[in-house]
C-alpha cells in the first residue's frame, strides 16, 4: 500500500484534555501504517512540544520522579518523529507562530518548525484526508 | 456521494449540542451520502448495553449507518458490554476510514 496523507489540526494544551492523548494515539496510529502525517498546532497545542517539559515525582504518594514515571507530551512527540524515521514516512510539526509567541513556547524539540496558517491550507491541499480537532 | 466519518468524542448527558449532531448525521445519511459514525473517548459511554440510546443506535443502523467504537476508549471506562448495534473497532480503521477517498472527516 502506498503511502497517504494525513493533515491534522489541534488545538488542546498539553494535559487538559483527552483530545491531546487521542491526538497522538491518530498521529502515531497513521504512522504505524505507513503514511506521512502533517501536524498544525495552534493555541494551546504549541506548549506540546516544549523542551523545557519535565517529569517530577509525587510526595502525596511518595513516589520519585522515577517511580511516578510522568509521561510528557515532549516525549511522545519525540518518539512520534523516530517512529516516523523507522518506517520511511514524514511527519511534518508545525507551531502556528503567532500562538508560540503569546505562550512563550518557542523552545521546542527537534523537528517541530514555526509556520501559520498558511503551512495548514497547504497541508490541506496535499493530504489524502484531513481532521481538525477543535477544543470546546 | 460524499463519504462522511463523524468522529463523536462527547456524550449526550455532558454536551448539549449531542442530540442536533445525531439530528445531522440522521439527515446527512437521508440525503444519501454514505455515514460512519466512530465513537471515541466519552462518546462511547452510550454505547454501553442498557442505556436509553439502545433504540437510537438501532434506528441509525436501520439506516444503514455503520457505527463503530474505539477499543480503548471502551476499556478505560470498563465497558465490556455493548449495545448490539455498534462495533468493536480502533483507531488503525480510523485512519483507514478517515484516508478513504471521498471522505469528508468531522470531529464533535
Amino acid at each position: 500500500m502506498s503511502p497517504q496523507t494525513l493533515s491534522i489540526a489541534i488545538m488542546d494544551a498539553p494535559y487538559e484534555s483527552a483530545n491531546s492523548t487521542t491526538a497522538l494515539r491518530i498521529i502515531h496510529s497513521a504512522l504505524n501504517q505507513g503514511h506521512h502525517v502533517h501536524v498544525f498546532a495552534y493555541e494551546g497545542a504549541v506548549n506540546l512540544t516544549m523542551k523545557a517539559q519535565a517529569p517530577h515525582a509525587n510526595a502525596i504518594k511518595g513516589t520519585t520522579v522515577e517511580e511516578e514515571n510522568h509521561p510528557t507530551t515532549k516525549d511522545w512527540i519525540t518518539a512520534l518523529f523516530q517512529l516516523a524515521k523507522a518506517k520511511g514516512v514524514t511527519l511534518k510539526w508545525v507551531n502556528c507562530g503567532l500562538c508560540v509567541d503569546e505562550r512563550g513556547a518557542g523552545d521546542w524539540i527537534d523537528g517541530v518548525h514555526r509556520g501559520g496558517p498558511q503551512d495548514f491550507i497547504q497541508s490541506v491541499q496535499a493530504s489524502d484526508g484531513v481532521l481538525v480537532i477543535p477544543t470546546r | 456521494m460524499t463519504h462522511y466519518l463523524i468522529l463523536e468524542s462527547r456524550d449526550p448527558f455532558d454536551s448539549a449540542d449531542w442530540a442536533t449532531m445525531q439530528e445531522m448525521i440522521i439527515n446527512l445519511r437521508e440525503s444519501g451520502h454514505d455515514v460512519t459514525l466512530f465513537l471515541l473517548q466519552n462518546g462511547v459511554l452510550i454505547a454501553r448495553k442498557g442505556t436509553s440510546f439502545e433504540s437510537h443506535f438501532f434506528n441509525l443502523k436501520a439506516l444503514g449507518i455503520n457505527i463503530l467504537a474505539d477499543f480503548f476508549s471502551l476499556q478505560e471506562r470498563g465497558i465490556q458490554n455493548m449495545v448490539m448495534d455498534v462495533e468493536k473497532s480502533h483507531l488503525d480503521r480510523l485512519i483507514q476510514l478517515c484516508l478513504t477517498p471521498n471522505t469528508k472527516t468531522i470531529w464533535h
